[in-house]
């Protein structure tokens, strides 16, 4: 049963955590294996669920509409593409007028910039308005799996030893992210 | 000629010298001769003799796959049954039973009768694996040879490991001679029609501290009684419905348990928080899950649908792929992808839930598609209220072609206090460690 069928798990982070991750890979050679993005904490990424803010939205396409959002969480913003390839999360980012709180479910991608920075996006699957509540609940959810992560950072578990490895994670930092985080909850 | 097969003999000689066959030389060197004068290829002709010779795979009970041939095993009779089948018209004596080696048990088929008796350690050549009703079962006949073999052989095995008994979390689809302990949390007498005329089976809900499970007993039973704790010898796990399912037939044995399991024992699963789906995402089916996630997803043909009202078949522009045209009937459903972060699968929701989580009842839904002269305008609607919202679900949850899914018997959205939730994990925070990423460095 090797080869069943199985989803990506949709992986909570906050923005900062995910401005921070640079760790991009395959499990394979494999041309259709996926692509992940491994972070700070040891979220190994193909897919993620973001509940924010669209604070901006601009079409920087040239001939086809293509829309770059920035949706907000406590901790800083997540940069969204959305174009010809994403038709219906475009649309929604077309027709959801700022400020607005948004349900994103999406891909992480990375861009390396000449001087060797690694920006992240995400390419999203599907954009919808969401209310206050579900956005609440969110960020409380998120905090709990981050701490999960944390808490599983010193184990053997191979995400985490590449995670530790890889970004000498300094979890003071991120402890305090989630301090902040929940302080603001209502 | 003879110096091109010259080889090829030796190859055939090693192969089957491998496994004790003892074959003369000049045997295989004729009938390959023979083969490669008739114009089979080199490579066929060596296959077809190596088969011919009995090369056996020998291979360990929980190894076996339905389709495969020529397997040789050892293993210990555990329970054999004889049994009168019309085969073609023709009434026939086969035997019926249990074997066991260290990895596991299996059932078994013997087409003749090679004398066996419960105890024996036999060694099979060239058996062959069948599937019957879904498990993989091991059969001889004719062709196969059976020799009984000092036991102490299999000594290690036997006594120790099939005496104790299984947690019920821990039984696997297709496992034959389990022994277990479980308590009858609620059973039910049912008739079912058999080709020998109506019996009564008991069918109900067997639970211990590991797991909830359903079991069937092909025969009624007087220690089977609500709240009894049984010890159950000689049953077999089915898979029904992708659940597996406790079987206990007319071999098997139903004792009342020196031991009760209490209601404490049971308090964990009885326990109906939600599970992280990290936790059962290995498990081929589990029975009545308690699950809550995220809604990420809506699939297309969730909201108003119509069905064909022969086959129930979900039917577009009032034809069935069976039935042709036909008058349909309204039907709603959800099938949504609900995430935890752990992990993922399909949460499917019938009418019922599908009007207790959206608010709309089959008549509303129908108005909704009229006025917008579009049916999907419905999965729309729904789409808008739930994505991104948490619900929790109670069901079966099942592995199949299309992933992991879960049936919904019962379905809520929830709410969270998120102000309650802050509190309770920066308090959480402060028991997570450091990180030692460097070498020296240690916890």
């Amino acid at each position: 049963m090797a080869s069943q069928y199985s989803r990506e798990v949709a992986h909570r982070v906050f923005a900062q955590e995910f401005r921070d991750s640079d760790l991009s890979f395959k499990d394979s050679n494999d041309q259709y294996s996926p692509q992940y993005l491994l972070t700070p904490t040891g979220a190994k990424i193909n897919r993620m669920f973001i509940v924010g803010t669209l604070t901006e939205k601009e079409d920087i396409g040239t001939d086809a509409e293509y829309w770059r959002a920035r949706v907000v969480d406590p901790t800083g913003a997540f940069i969204i593409y959305a174009g010809q390839y994403q038709p219906e999360a475009a649309r929604a980012i077309a027709e959801v007028e700022a400020p607005a709180y948004i349900a994103i479910v999406g891909k992480p991608s990375t861009f390396q910039t000449e001087d060797g920075n690694v920006l992240t996006s995400v390419r999203p699957e599907s954009v919808h308005v969401v209310d206050e509540a579900t956005r609440e609940r969110w960020v409380a959810e998120t905090a709990q799996r981050t701490i999960e992560r944390m808490n599983n950072l010193n184990s053997n578990d191979p995400d985490a030893t590449k995670a530790r490895e890889h970004y000498n994670t300094d979890v003071s930092v991120y402890k305090q992210m989630l301090i902040d985080a929940l302080k603001e909850q209502p | 000629m003879d110096e091109k097969i010259a080889p090829h003999v030796d190859e055939i000689i090693r192969a089957l010298g491998t496994t004790n066959t003892t074959v003369n030389h000049a045997i295989i060197k004729e009938e390959l001769t023979r083969l490669i004068e008739f114009k089979v290829p080199p490579e066929e002709a060596k296959r077809s003799l190596l088969k011919k010779y009995g090369v056996s795979e020998v291979k360990k009970l929980t190894d076996l796959h339905g389709g495969e041939r020529d397997i040789e095993i050892t293993a210990r009779i555990l329970d054999i049954n004889l049994k009168v089948v019309g085969i073609k018209g023709q009434e026939r004596t086969i035997f019926m039973g249990t074997m066991a080696d260290e990895t596991g048990a299996k059932s078994f088929t013997a087409w003749e009768d090679f004398g066996l008796e419960i105890g024996d350690v036999v060694k099979v050549n060239n058996a062959y694996i069948r599937l019957w009703q879904g498990m993989p079962e091991i059969n001889f006949g004719p062709r196969s040879e059976v020799e009984k073999i000092n036991s102490g052989v299999l000594d290690s095995l036997t006594a120790s490991d099939m005496d104790k008994p299984v947690p019920l979390a821990e039984l696997m689809e297709g496992a034959a001679a389990v022994h277990t302990i479980f308590r009858v949390m609620e059973y039910h007498q049912q008739e079912i029609n058999t080709k020998n005329g109506s019996r009564t089976i008991l069918t109900g809900i067997a639970a211990d501290s590991t797991a909830k499970l359903p079991f069937t007993s092909w025969e009624p039973n007087p220690e089977i009684t609500d709240g009894a704790t049984v010890e159950v010898k000689n049953a077999y796990i089915k898979s029904w419905r992708g659940i597996p399912t406790i079987n206990m037939g007319e071999f098997t044995a139903i004792a009342r348990s020196e031991t009760d399991i209490s209601e404490d024992d049971l308090a964990p699963i009885l326990d109906t928080a939600p599970v992280r789906l990290d936790s059962i995402s290995g498990r081929m089916g589990v029975f009545d899950a308690v699950i809550e996630g995220s809604l990420i997803s809506i699939r297309p043909g969730s909201g108003l649908i119509i069905r064909c009202p022969q086959c129930s078949r979900v039917i577009q522009k009032s034809t069935c792929r069976v039935h042709g045209v036909v008058e349909g009937l309204y039907d709603m459903r959800i099938k949504s992808i609900l995430d935890d972060g752990t992990g993922a699968l399909t949460v499917v929701l019938d009418a019922d839930l599908t009007q207790k989580v959206t608010g709309y009842s089959i008549e509303k839904a129908k108005e909704v598609a009229a006025l917008a002269m579009d049916q999907t305008s419905v999965e729309d609607e729904m789409r808008r209220r739930l994505l991104g919202r948490t619900m929790r679900a109670r069901g079966n949850m099942t592995k199949g072609e299309y992933g992991t899914t879960l049936v919904a018997a019962e379905a809520e959205l929830t709410e969270m206090d998120t102000a309650a939730a802050a509190i309770a994990l920066i308090e959480e925070m402060g028991a997570v460690p450091q990180v030692f990423s460097g070498e020296g460095e240690s916890p």
